[in-house]
């Protein structure tokens, strides 16, 4: 406690230097809540509340430059008078600035935008629910009961392969991978996106029991653990460093391999598929333009500049675009295996010590 | 007066401390000691689901201990740590002493690569060295193509590619911090050498590298001590081949958790603390008889370069082989994935594909444009204001005035700080001081002042040993205060290391990753930062183009920079 104390003290006293090196903080603006406002002047009472505030942050996992401006840069061209910033963060990154804001009660987000967070953030007491007209159109499997959260964009995941080094058709499903052929051929990342998120998708499919059987068979393959996101995995075996690749986001050897990269992907039945989603923070400095942007975001308008960036829009009625087709499961005849945020969350921690007990040792 | 206590004041506890150590000592506890409290009480406690500290716990301290394969990581951890040091060393002492002392060709050539390789990205100079030595590499596909048989005869995913790596990434730290030392070497020695009878080498031993003694220790002390913290080398290049050195662990831990539980990190922390003060008794042991090793003195000092002779071909051999290494061997495998459409082994077959696509997608790109400028200025303001206080803080260390040894323990601290802990600590502490300083570019600079002052102060204090207190005894005799002394006496001898110190830092602060991820807002992102968006996001080609534009960049502005620091040093040198 003392050294709690200590510590508090500590960051006071830093604090206070600073702010005074800083200058006085922006007052908040304050106002009533329109995040549950269902009214039909809804988007009237947005617009004229976002007019007097000029601005909205955004915090994203987007990538920048392909997906993240171009959405900024439509709800721009559609409201001038807000002004959009954003910085873009992986999402454990996102969690520690928001909580460190929540915490302190200084919140400098407006709209959250992410994967994987829905449950931490909501466990933190940071987000509050919301109502946009745009949900209406979301199927309700893919959304929050609660409003704590709207539905994105999707991620499909399964194998990818090096076409040099793995002929199609050699992998079709989870138990092709137990050939001992690929011993020490395959990779996975190291994650809670990555291997984590897999071995869920497996338990989840086959029931525990089959899923440890599997698991323990896998472990003998020696499954290069990769300490990097996804994508990066799915470059190294692009680069030949390894055959295969069991947790790739499928589109993203299909982007490389329309530039000619010797990489493909391999959805596995049933697909593993997640959802990211945007959220609210309970007391966003800009509330107002923060509903407005939700709504852009979830319109078709918003969801087709994801089309775009070759990310596959929550939409039900905006396609993605056409060669990233042939990766969703409905359209390939099948199976999702749907992770829901709940069960992501919930299965992390027995994943986790399967991951530390058969693969980290 | 000012003398007398410089020559006691080391050990009376009863002298007064001067205002200028007072001003620096504050300085410091208002930078390093609240990211100090939170390492400690963040190693002591869990999180609870608001990421604020919950339970007292020594678990994270276990967890480290407690592993199943301590020892084995235990051992890996202090070869990697040492063999990385080793390496930087030799080669940093290499080439300083060719660029310094001796009349071998192109010596120029030193600088110029060891600033361009300081200005390749991180992330991207190990990527280019995985892709270089790694399977499908051009190393392993030459051997298998001379020696036959399909299985790479190299893997860089051990503990010697992990030495290597890190060695390389340090070696020009060594080089840059060792010049200064080499080139104020007194000559006299040396000669005195020569006439005894003693040979280039012998000379070489037991002269010119021990004189620099004080300098290596110190410099193989740092590049331990940030080898044992390291996280991208361990993680980069030793997970994928299993081999598993302290930090990598603690990273394995740190990617399993949302949020990312710092904890062990911190506990990691604490224990290298410990470390580090043992190490830092012994060095001061060495520094304790820094007179030894005066060799700027009031007798007018000549450093004389060494005629290599036949030698001198050898030596020109050498200086263009170190930074074929260090620099010329990553820095190609870059351009060679930046004019690729997506990244593939070297061979005659892709030639084909190399165009310029690349390069105008990142010239466009609006993330790297904004962060230009941004990177600049954090640099520059970063390594002026360090170079300004290790100048001061530097010689108060080396000249033992009352309250060194506080300056010297407080400014060495931040060392021990893993940079994603120092990171969120400051997230801390920027979220309560106000959100116009919380994701300023300010705050990126006070970040990078805590994390990089002890490398300015290891320049500066590396520069004031070399200088003898006669020098400023004659001035104040001469009726000088001490900071006319300071000013006129002591800051022209120290500008070779304060220059150095400057670029170093400069280079350091603008290729930090992990510290500035927590703390860049909307209007403060950085290069380094949207590189690492690149790295993540899986545009190699891109992340590659870009690399070597910013590498272009910095070693322009650090020619520009080292020419006219030249030229102003010629009425001194």
């Amino acid at each position: 406690m003392r050294i709690a104390g200590l510590f508090r003290s500590g960051v006071l006293v830093s604090a206070a230097i600073l702010t005074l090196c800083a200058g006085q903080a922006v007052a908040q603006s304050a106002g009533d809540n329109p995040a549950m406002y269902r009214g039909p002047d809804r988007e009237q009472r947005l617009i004229e509340g976002a007019k007097k505030e000029g601005q909205v942050t955004v915090y994203s996992s987007m990538i920048a430059d392909q997906a993240l401006r171009p959405i900024l840069n439509g709800f721009e061209a559609k409201y001038p008078f807000v002004k959009p910033q954003y910085v873009r963060d992986d999402p454990p990154q996102q969690l520690q600035k928001v909580m460190a804001e929540s915490r302190a009660n200084r919140m400098v987000v407006d709209v959250l935008e992410s994967t994987g967070l829905e449950v931490p953030v909501r466990a933190a007491n940071i987000n509050q629910p919301f109502w946009s007209p745009q949900t209406e159109a979301y199927g309700k499997e893919h959304t929050d009961p609660d409003n704590f959260w709207a539905p994105t964009r999707f991620s499909y995941l399964g194998a990818c392969y090096n076409t040099n080094l793995v002929k199609p058709g050699d992998i079709k499903s989870f138990a092709d991978f137990l050939d001992p052929k690929w011993k020490g051929k395959i990779a996975w990342s190291g994650t809670v996106i990555g291997a984590m998120l897999f071995i869920t998708g497996v338990r989840s499919f086959m029931g525990e029991e089959k899923a440890l059987a599997y698991l323990q068979q896998l472990a003998k393959q020696d499954i290069v653990s990769i300490a990097s996101a996804n994508r990066v995995v799915v470059d190294r075996v692009m680069a030949g460093e390894h055959a295969l690749c069991l947790d790739a986001f499928l589109h993203h050897p299909i982007i490389s391999a329309r530039k000619g990269a010797p990489v493909a992907p391999q959805p596995l039945d049933p697909v593993l598929t997640v959802v990211s989603s945007v959220m609210l923070p309970k007391s966003p400095p800009h509330p107002y333009a923060a509903m407005l942007f939700i709504d852009y975001l979830l319109s078709k308008e918003g969801q087709a500049r994801l089309q775009g960036a070759d990310y596959f829009p929550a939409h039900p009625d905006v396609p993605a675009s056409p060669d990233l087709d042939k990766i969703v499961p409905r359209k390939i005849g099948l199976k999702e295996n749907y992770i829901s945020p709940a069960k992501m969350n919930s299965d992390l921690p027995k994943s986790r010590a399967l991951y530390q007990e058969l693969f980290a040792k | 007066m000012t003398i007398a206590v410089a020559r006691d004041g080391g050990r009376s506890s009863t002298a007064r401390y001067s205002p200028q150590v007072i001003v620096l000592i504050a300085l410091l506890c208002v930078g390093v000691i609240p990211p100090f409290v939170f390492l400690a009480y963040s190693s002591l406690h869990e999180l609870d689901p608001s990421g604020a500290f919950g339970v007292f716990t020594f678990g994270h301290f276990a967890a480290i201990f407690s592993s199943r394969t301590f020892n084995s990581v235990i051992v890996n951890s202090a070869v990697y740590s040492l063999g990385s040091a080793l390496l930087a060393l030799v080669i940093g002492a290499a080439q300083a002493w060719l660029a310094e002392r001796t009349d071998a060709a192109l010596r120029q050539v030193l600088y110029v690569s060891s600033i361009v390789s300081l200005g390749i990205p991180y992330v991207l100079y190990i990527v280019a060295w995985i892709l270089f030595f790694g399977k499908a590499g051009p190393v392993n596909a030459t051997l298998q193509q001379m020696f036959g048989g399909t299985e790479p005869y190299i893997n860089v995913y051990s503990l010697g590619g992990m030495i290597f790596v890190e060695g390389m990434l340090w070696s020009p730290l060594a080089f840059l911090l060792l010049s200064p030392v080499f080139r104020n070497s007194d000559a006299s020695f040396e000669e005195a050498a020569s006439i005894c009878g003693a040979g280039l080498f012998s000379t070489l031993r037991y002269v010119t590298l021990g004189m620099a003694r004080p300098a290596l220790l110190a410099l193989g002390l740092l590049v331990f001590i940030k080898a044992s913290e390291s996280f991208e080398v361990p993680a980069l290049v030793g997970l994928p081949g299993s081999t598993r050195v302290l930090t990598s662990t603690i990273y394995q831990r740190l990617t399993l958790d949302m949020p990312p539980d710092v904890g062990s990190a911190s506990a990691f922390g604490v224990l290298l603390l410990v470390v580090m003060a043992v190490l830092l008794q012994i060095y001061s042991r060495v520094a304790a008889q820094a007179h030894r090793y005066q060799t700027v003195t009031g007798k007018g000092f000549r450093p004389r370069v060494i005629r290599l002779g036949r030698w001198r071909y050898a030596a020109g051999a050498l200086i263009v082989a170190i930074p074929f290494i260090v620099v010329i061997v990553p820095l190609a495998t870059i351009l060679w994935a930046a004019l690729l459409p997506y990244y593939q082994p070297f061979s005659l077959k892709a030639v084909p594909l190399l165009g310029f696509g690349n390069f105008v997608q990142v010239l466009n790109s609006p993330s790297f444009r904004g962060s230009i400028v941004n990177s600049l200025v954090l640099g520059a303001s970063t390594a002026t204001l360090v170079t300004a206080l290790s100048a001061v803080a530097g010689w108060c260390v080396a000249r033992r005035v009352a309250g060194s040894r506080l300056l010297d323990g407080l400014a060495a601290l931040p060392l021990v700080f893993p940079a994603i802990v120092l990171g969120l600590a400051f997230l801390e502490i920027f979220v309560h001081a106000g959100s116009r300083l919380y994701g300023s570019l300010l705050s990126l600079v006070v970040v990078s002042i805590v994390a990089y002052i002890p490398y300015g102060l290891r320049y500066a204090q590396l520069g004031v040993i070399q200088i003898h207190p006669e020098l400023e005894e004659a001035a104040a005799i001469a009726g000088a205060r001490q900071p006319r002394t300071f000013i006129r006496v002591v800051l022209p001898l120290l500008i070779p290391a304060l220059i150095s110190c400057w670029l170093f830092v400069f280079l350091l602060a603008v290729r930090a990753v992990s510290l500035m991820l927590l703390l860049a807002g909307p209007d403060s992102q950085v290069v380094a930062v949207t590189l690492f968006d690149f790295w993540n996001n899986g545009q190699v080609g891109e992340l590659a183009a870009l690399g070597c534009v910013w590498t272009a960049i910095m070693t322009v502005f650090c020619v520009a920079f080292l020419v006219v620091a030249r030229r102003y040093q010629l009425p001194i040198g």
